[in-house]
């Protein structure tokens, strides 16, 4: 499984110039990877998106939220098939189905720590 | 020193909100919930074929006939909407697809379900009412079962 590197110098200063951007993992679906609260840098500009990086993307049944998860795979169409790293207790594509590539928001490139 | 400025600024940064969603924020079940209200649905349903007409010109007979009936109406119709409620959040938040390769009828026991709320709501139907807690009966014994849980079928009344 992928691990998320610990951010640098460069992607904290990434943060403060606006290329990459700061977001607050809430709640425990990514367990073991990312807990509660845990803080995340994520390219919006990030380019292919491979089975196993960590994303962040629409809710495909929510109007304003984000969710986190890990590309488990990419179907025929292209969508990504998004689960939590704690499988047992997230809330993911096993219920709404593979997400399309305008779902994805960006790619956690960095943890804060 | 700087790293500590650095890290000082990036808690001030902009912060977004990303949700590890799980599975239902307490993941706490339970098909007795759509049971209470399929209960009470039948319960008035009941009640109402049995409330008998005030003959005669009495208008305050006639005013208590119309406030009971009415009250009794209001209840089956709530109750209906309740079970209705409930029934589609196990169906949707509960059931996953595995549940459905093991109980491949679970998609059509909720949907027709969920049809005899709507038909208990509109009607007066000892018959559908009936046959709303036969199918909130399945529901209970595919979700103990799935739960590996040997949980008896009893009602309230």
């Amino acid at each position: 499984m992928k691990e998320i590197p610990t951010a640098t110098v460069q992607d904290k200063l990434s943060v403060l110039f606006g290329k990459l951007h700061k977001y607050v993992v809430e709640n425990n679906s990514m367990l073991p990877t990312l807990r509660d609260g845990d803080v995340v840098f994520v390219n919006k500009k990030f380019g292919k998106i491979e089975v196993g990086d960590i994303v962040i993307a629409k809710h495909p049944l929510e109007i304003v939220n984000e969710v986190i998860k890990r590309v488990e795979r990419i179907n025929e169409h292209g969508a990504y098939f998004l689960v939590g790293d704690n499988p047992n207790d997230s809330e993911d594509s096993r219920h709404y189905g593979a997400v399309a590539k305008d779902y994805i928001r960006g790619k956690v490139v960095a943890r804060m720590s | 020193m700087i790293k500590k400025i650095l890290d000082k600024l990036i808690e001030l940064a902009p912060t977004n909100v990303a949700h590890a969603h799980c599975d239902g924020p307490c993941g706490v079940y339970d098909p007795s919930s759509t049971r209470i209200p399929a209960e009470a649905v039948l319960s008035m349903t009941k009640k109402i074929l049995a409330l008998e007409a005030p003959g005669g010109d009495d208008a305050e007979a006639k005013a208590k006939y119309a406030n009971t009936m009415s009250r009794f109406i209001l209840i089956k119709e709530e109750q209906a909407q309740k079970a209705k409620d409930e029934a589609l959040i196990l169906w949707t938040d509960y059931f996953k697809p595995e549940h459905l390769e093991k109980y491949p009828d679970l998609t059509d026991i909720f949907w027709k379900t969920a049809k005899l709320c709507s038909s208990c709501k509109q009607e007066v139907s000892l018959e559908h009412a009936e046959d709303l807690m036969a199918h909130v009966k399945k529901i209970h014994e595919m979700f103990w079962e799935s739960k590996g849980k040997d949980v008896p079928w009893m009602t309230a009344s």
